[in-house]
């Protein structure tokens, strides 16, 4: 029995490990310049700046940069990190991504569900046409991503009181017991208290109730493994949490808005 | 007598309390059915909202594209009669389950895509409708919705991929069988999407 539950559980751990995706990077600051854009302290004021803003707003906007897009499609691209990072937060999903390739000379704003009314497509697009590219072009990585990020926070403050309803995606669980399951487990406390007035329904009932428990546990692993399965993204383990200060996402979640553009 | 009787009492209670278990069991499994169902459903709304998306923004593209590059004619009408074959769709939750109206749906809307990117192509042409601020932001949404309508494809096919697993894995294909919840149908990546359409002088 125990041997069984294990091999359960160990499959469970495997086929997680399996199907995390290796090319994905995981965030772990607001600025992750893998591409070497931008020198120590550009970095560090970005960085400092855009969780200065998480902490009051609790928008997030990340930055990364990276040296090639490996064959794919910036799109592509961007949705996996920002859904594989959830940036921005659970149920508000206000995270924006902003992603160089610079060896395709492409970039990305991906714009969070909760965000895509204040910086809609054409505010995405105008502010790659006039912020990024016009200064990366003459190699202002810095001033490419300061001037960007302003006009987003701008944009995001000016609308900020028009609408606040967060997004449209708000997840609903629904209730675990119905009905039918409350009337089985009374049945079940029922038939138990029957047993117990009697004295040799007693023994019996000992083998019952350990039946019971027994199969109870391998269902209990089986709905755990379907909802690993269906569910897919637990988030599990947040790598960046333990370091202070760093990155990490809130759960926010994206659907392709945003722009795309290069130099 | 006694001995019988009591046996008898047990032997029932034990069958009585598996049956429970089955029972609660199976309508565990089918929760779990309604809600994968409930997923593809909601992944099904927001493909259709983006693909609604896209056709609202037509009229005004064709209309802008009109006024600066009128000889293009080909190219547009084939765009108008692309939307409005996908305008007389008739869409209902049912296609998905019926393979015949789902090929029909994406195949009309796979051609108004290649339309609008036969259009956007040839537009190339034209400097003074790259230069038209109006014009680049209808491009710009364009862009923008075709992205959207990608990604949110690429999601209902993952919420069915889910769906049609589970109700032809045993034990859940009996319940599913009795409670007639049915394999839906994947979009199909568009034969010839991933090359750039051709432009004739």
């Amino acid at each position: 029995m125990k041997k069984f539950l294990l091999l359960i559980l160990s499959f469970l751990f495997i086929s997680r490990s399996i199907f995390a995706q290796a090319q994905i990077p995981i965030l772990q600051n607001y600025v992750n310049d893998y591409a070497g854009l931008l020198n120590k302290s550009e970095a560090d004021s970005l960085e400092l700046f855009l969780r200065e803003y998480d902490k009051k707003t609790s928008n997030q906007i990340v930055i990364l940069t990276i040296k090639s897009l490996d064959g794919y499609a910036i799109e592509e691209f961007s949705i996996e990190v920002a859904e594989k990072n959830k940036i921005g937060q659970i149920n508000l999903d206000n995270g924006i991504l902003i992603l160089v390739a610079i060896q395709e000379k492409k970039i990305r704003i991906e714009v969070g569900y909760g965000l895509e009314d204040k910086i809609t497509d054409l505010k995405a697009y105008e502010i790659i046409r006039k912020y990024i590219a016009s200064n990366f072009s003459q190699k202002n990585y810095y001033e490419g991503f300061k001037t960007a990020i302003f006009e987003i926070i701008k944009t995001l403050e000016s609308k900020e009181n028009l609408s606040e309803q967060g997004s449209e995606f708000s997840t609903n669980k629904k209730e675990k017991f119905s009905l039918l399951q409350k009337i089985a487990l009374f049945g079940i406390a029922g038939l138990i208290l029957l047993a117990m007035t009697n004295k040799k329904g007693r023994k019996i009932l000992g083998k019952i109730i350990s039946a019971i428990f027994n199969i109870l546990i391998i269902l209990l692993y089986i709905i755990a493994f379907m909802i690993t399965l269906g569910g897919g993204s637990g988030g599990g383990f947040a790598s960046g949490g333990s370091r202070s200060g760093g990155f990490r996402g809130g759960g926010g979640r994206f659907g392709g808005g945003g722009a795309s553009g290069g130099w | 007598m006694k001995k019988g009787l009591l046996i008898g009492c047990g032997v029932l209670g034990v069958l009585l309390v598996i049956a429970l278990i089955i029972f609660s069991w199976a309508v565990g499994i089918y929760n779990n059915l309604v809600g994968l169902n409930e997923e593809v459903l909601k992944a099904w709304s927001q493909v259709e909202n983006q693909y609604q998306r896209r056709y609202d923004l037509i009229p005004n593209l064709v209309a802008t594209v009109k006024g600066a590059a009128d000889f293009e004619r080909g190219t547009l009408n084939d765009v108008i009669n692309a939307r409005a074959s996908v305008g007389q769709l008739k869409v209902t939750p049912e296609i998905l389950e019926n393979p015949q109206l789902f090929q029909k749906f994406q195949q009309a809307q796979d051609n108004l895509s290649s339309a609008l990117s036969r259009l956007l192509v040839v537009v190339e042409n034209y400097p003074q409708l790259k230069a038209n601020e109006n014009f680049l932001a209808l491009q710009a949404q364009l862009e923008g919705t075709e992205n959207r309508i990608a990604v949110e494809r690429k999601r209902y096919n993952e919420s069915v991929q889910v769906y049609n697993t589970t109700i032809k894995r045993f034990p859940a294909a009996i319940i599913a069988n009795f409670t007639g919840y049915k394999e839906k149908m994947y979009f199909q990546a568009a034969a010839g999407a991933e090359r750039a359409p051709e432009v004739k002088f």
